[in-house]
């Protein structure tokens, strides 16, 4: 499933070089706030690692999935009810190879923080499936 | 004693459907946690009939709050606490399950410090690894 438009839309887009950026909202009343957790709604950690993945692909003009994460940190919850726009910071963009890999190093946070830091390669779908 | 097989793991997760990624424990001891998850058609981490990366994160997650759910309502005899992941590393994916596919996860524990516990976690499907990574899950008290 996507996430696009079901748990969070896009409101600013700005593809520029070299550090691409988009702000988010949130949608609270999403079932997954009603799952996660029942009368706590906090963003689940891999939604927003979700998010970068779905963000990235509208960057490259490509479906992807994540193939590796180095690693992400969680430093503090988003909870729909205190947090309705975050950013996507894509620090660092690489296409590596010929093979479509993309790495990216994402900040996600808004003006009082962050919240979160993600470093992962995605691969497009293709090769995927393919297999 | 309540044998493993008799618990529905929804009694030892804080989250509720359909954001359940452990199907149901399969053994635990002092160290390990084993899980399996039924990929059914309509789990929310399955895009065009794949189980993707951040569903399988989620499902390693969920065994270890499910081996933490265990302790608390068995052993401690106290509620189930919410749990987060603080970081994942090394977090890697070789291949995605399918729809209709039965993943089993064994996850082991290689430290627990000041409300945090840190796990390395391997997922199978059909004999082969699909996923293996290491994370940290912040319980709240």
């Amino acid at each position: 499933m996507k996430l696009k438009d079901s748990l969070y839309t896009i409101v600013q887009a700005d593809g520029g070089n070299p550090m691409p950026r988009f702000d988010i909202r949130l949608n609270p009343g999403h079932t997954i706030y009603q799952a996660h957790f029942p009368e706590q709604p906090v963003t689940p950690g891999v939604c927003l690692i979700q998010i970068a993945c779905e963000l990235l692909e509208q960057l490259v003009g490509k479906r992807l999935q994540i193939q590796k994460i180095k690693q992400v940190k969680f430093m503090a919850v988003v909870s729909p009810r205190e947090v309705s726009t975050v950013s996507y910071l894509f620090n660092k963009v690489t296409e590596a190879d010929a093979s479509g890999a993309v790495k990216v190093q994402v900040t996600i946070s808004d003006s009082e923080r962050d919240y979160t830091t993600l470093s992962m390669t995605c691969i497009p779908q293709a090769i995927q499936s393919s297999l | 004693m309540t044998t493993l097989h008799q618990i529905d793991v929804h009694e030892l997760l804080p989250q509720q459907e359909p954001f359940v990624m452990v199907s149901r424990l399969t053994e635990n001891d002092d160290t390990h946690t084993t899980s399996e998850l039924d990929i059914l058609p309509s789990n929310l981490f399955v895009d065009d009939d794949c189980f993707t990366a951040p569903g399988l994160i989620e499902h390693i997650a969920q065994t270890c709050a499910a081996r933490l759910g265990y302790q608390n309502k068995y052993v401690l005899q106290r509620p189930v606490q919410l749990g987060f992941i603080g970081s994942v590393r090394h977090f890697e994916v070789s291949r995605l399950p399918r729809v209709g596919q039965t993943i089993q996860t064994r996850i082991e524990v290689m430290g627990e410090i000041l409300g945090m516990t840190l796990i390395s976690g391997t997922t199978h499907c059909e004999g082969d690894v699909v996923a293996t990574t290491e994370l940290k899950i912040a319980i709240q008290d």
